[in-house]
């Protein structure tokens, strides 16, 4: 009996290009050049609070008990 | 030697057993109410009868462990071993224990509870089943093997301890039950007993550790840090009101278990209670938040507005205790203060001086005394496992940032559902919950619940990182059905420093894009142009010349434009409108 591969891969769908106009692009771009510097700013603060959290809880030393 | 006792379950017949029980074994029945009011909590549908084996001369590794570590070496006598109680629903003989036991096999195991003979800290490990106890909503259990009358039971359960108060206080006892549950649920973790937890705060501390004086937080990170675990810290006066019940909620629906710091007090957080997805009991007004975009006003509502009470295993409380943070703050916020006012009066009679109950009814707390308290003192302290390096605080602000608070994907999500009052009236907001979850798990629900085989091959074909952040945003209805529109997935593996800000997928009704695939069409995209402008006369690509720096300079500025470009213009016929809420993680319903 002859042997049948079969593969399955991800839908075409998926895969293919699309084109946009530029005006579209350029707002799409502008929206998330605002979510990524509020990003920035919120990971950096997030990283700040990480830090600060551990040197309070050395400084406060409460115990549970 | 094993003893069988069936009685029934109320007040009269506990009483008489228990008056026999501390005849019989004064030494370890020496709090006996604490026993009763777990007895209480049992739930049993089939049978309003329980049978009780007593396995006297037991061996219970935590207490061992203590006993040799700390009890052998004091002068007064201490016993070395500890007696179970096993309890069983319905009447059960001994003979029903041999051969097949048909009628054990029913699943009629409520419970094992260890007895040591101490008198502080007299329950030792019990490992209750929370299906047959009287209590509603989601719980984390692992399964455990257990041996009575010479036979393997296993029992889904979370561990249960009470504090001895000389070698485990609350910390201590709320690490040990939560490493054990880590260690017999996954291999990567290794059961610490006590002594290997104080030997680790021994090494991390400038005081003795034995008699127990309590452990701190950083000191409880270490020990989690010493079972290979990767602990995170918050703490309620760095993260505020909203946002410490958020990260707390997202956890619990991550279905981790983690400490919540209270004040001189730890317990663990092991689920939920009902989530009122059909708002039979939340006001809509009470629930809902705003924000404003563009002088328009969005409103949301997160899931966890609609869980009102989380599981908690207090040491101080019988086990899964269904409380809210706010509660236990203040319960052990009065518990610090009344310690305090004994010290102060100490060598009067506090009793009759004040009382505790009157200390207690002249404390009353409005909605702002609460925070402070919880500024205080409540912190979480979370075990993740070491390859989750996106946290839930920075998943939550990618979250926000690019979907929920991002006015044109909102527009986009309203338009794909025609649905234009989603979000934009207060009857009809956006409903959302993150969790995180391992993609096995998420995968294998997917592939059970999808509706069509292009979304069957979708998950079951692509490769994912190891841990998901998941966000689901839905309506009121669509949730009232368990059901979703959007899915936004996050690879938790990720770090903020990634170009696409750890995205890993999206998708709504006709929508969908997979990152991954965005990023290598870019790659190859700008690698051929950049060929083009450097050798156009060149038939063969020639990867010697290509600036490197520059293709991925390029593809850092263009990335989320074309995710998104991708996203909103480009269909994808086979997404359909709704999908069913991820319900398979390690949150079980009881």
């Amino acid at each position: 009996m002859a042997l049948h591969f079969e593969s399955y891969s991800l839908p075409d769908a998926l895969k293919e290009n699309t084109v946009v106009s530029s005006e579209n692009t350029a707002k799409i771009s502008k929206r998330l050049k605002k979510a990524n510097n509020s990003l920035v700013k919120k990971m950096k603060a997030i990283g700040r609070k990480e830090k600060r959290s551990w040197q309070k809880s050395h400084l406060r030393n409460s115990k549970r008990q | 030697m094993n003893t069988f006792v069936t009685f029934k379950l109320d007040q009269e017949n506990i009483n008489e057993l228990f008056i026999t029980l501390i005849r019989k074994y004064p030494l370890y029945f020496q709090e006996p109410e604490r026993i009763k009011e777990i007895i209480y909590l049992f739930d049993t549908k089939k049978s309003d009868l329980v049978t009780l084996i007593i396995e006297s001369d037991y061996v219970d590794r935590q207490y061992r462990d203590s006993y040799y570590s700390y009890f052998s070496q004091k002068y007064s006598n201490f016993e070395r071993n500890c007696i179970r109680l096993a309890f069983f629903e319905g009447e059960i003989k001994y003979r029903d224990f041999m051969a097949d036991m048909p009628k054990l096999k029913k699943n009629l195991l409520i419970g094992t509870i260890v007895l040591r003979p101490l008198s502080v800290g007299n329950i030792g490990h019990s490992l209750l089943n929370p299906q047959k106890l009287k209590i509603n909503g989601y719980v984390q259990t692992c399964k455990f093997k257990i041996m009575i009358c010479g036979r393997k039971f296993f029992i889904k359960a979370f561990p249960y301890l009470t504090q001895d108060n000389e070698t485990m206080t609350c910390a201590e006892t709320a690490l040990f039950n939560l490493i054990r549950y880590y260690s017999e649920k996954y291999c990567e973790y290794r059961i610490l007993m006590p002594s290997e937890i104080l030997k680790t705060l021994e090494d991390s501390s400038y005081e003795r550790v034995l008699p127990s004086q309590g452990v701190d937080d950083p000191c409880m990170a270490k020990v989690l840090q010493a079972g290979h675990f990767h602990p995170r810290l918050y703490r309620y006066e760095d993260e505020g009101e909203g946002n410490f019940e958020e990260l707390f909620y997202s956890y619990v629906e991550s279905g981790i278990p983690f400490i919540l710091g209270l004040p001189q007090h730890a317990v663990i957080c092991i689920g939920h209670g009902s989530v009122d997805f059909k708002m039979d009991h939340h006001e809509l007004s009470e629930i809902i938040t705003y924000d404003i975009f563009e002088d328009k006003k969005v409103y949301y509502i997160c899931t966890g507005r609609l869980v009102d009470e989380y599981i908690f295993m207090d040491d101080n409380q019988t086990p899964y205790i269904m409380s809210t943070i706010d509660k236990l703050t203040i319960r052990y916020y009065e518990n610090m203060l009344y310690e305090d006012y004994e010290e102060e009066i100490s060598g009067e009679d506090i009793e009759n001086d004040l009382g505790n109950t009157q200390l207690q009814d002249q404390m009353s707390y409005s909605e702002e005394t609460i925070p402070g308290m919880k500024k205080q003192f409540d912190s979480l302290l979370v075990p993740l496992y070491k390859r989750i390096f996106l946290d839930a605080s920075r998943a939550r602000s990618i979250f926000d940032d690019h979907f929920l608070h991002n006015p044109d994907f909102l527009e986009k999500i309203r338009e794909a559902y025609d649905d234009i009052t989603w979000g934009t009236k207060e009857d009809n907001p956006f409903v959302w919950r993150i969790y995180l979850t391992s993609s096995n798990s998420y995968k294998d629900f997917k592939c059970k619940t999808v509706s069509n085989f292009d979304l069957f091959q979708y998950y079951s074909n692509q490769p994912y990182p190891r841990f998901i952040w998941v966000l689901e945003i839905g309506t009121i209805s669509t949730f009232s059905e368990q059901m979703a529109r959007v899915e936004v997935l996050l690879d938790a593996t990720s770090s903020t420093n990634s170009n696409t800000w750890a995205i890993l997928s999206i998708g709504y009704k006709g929508h969908m894009v997979f990152v991954p695939y965005i990023v290598e069409q870019l790659n190859e995209k700008q690698i051929s142009e950049m060929n083009l402008c450097h050798e156009e006369n060149s038939t063969t690509q020639d990867y010697s010349s290509i600036n490197w720096e520059d293709v991925s300079e390029e593809v850092k500025q263009k990335v989320l434009t074309e995710i998104f470009k991708s996203l909103y213009y480009k269909s994808n016929k086979f997404v359909g409108d709704t999908y069913k809420i991820f319900s398979a993680s390690n949150l079980k319903e009881v």
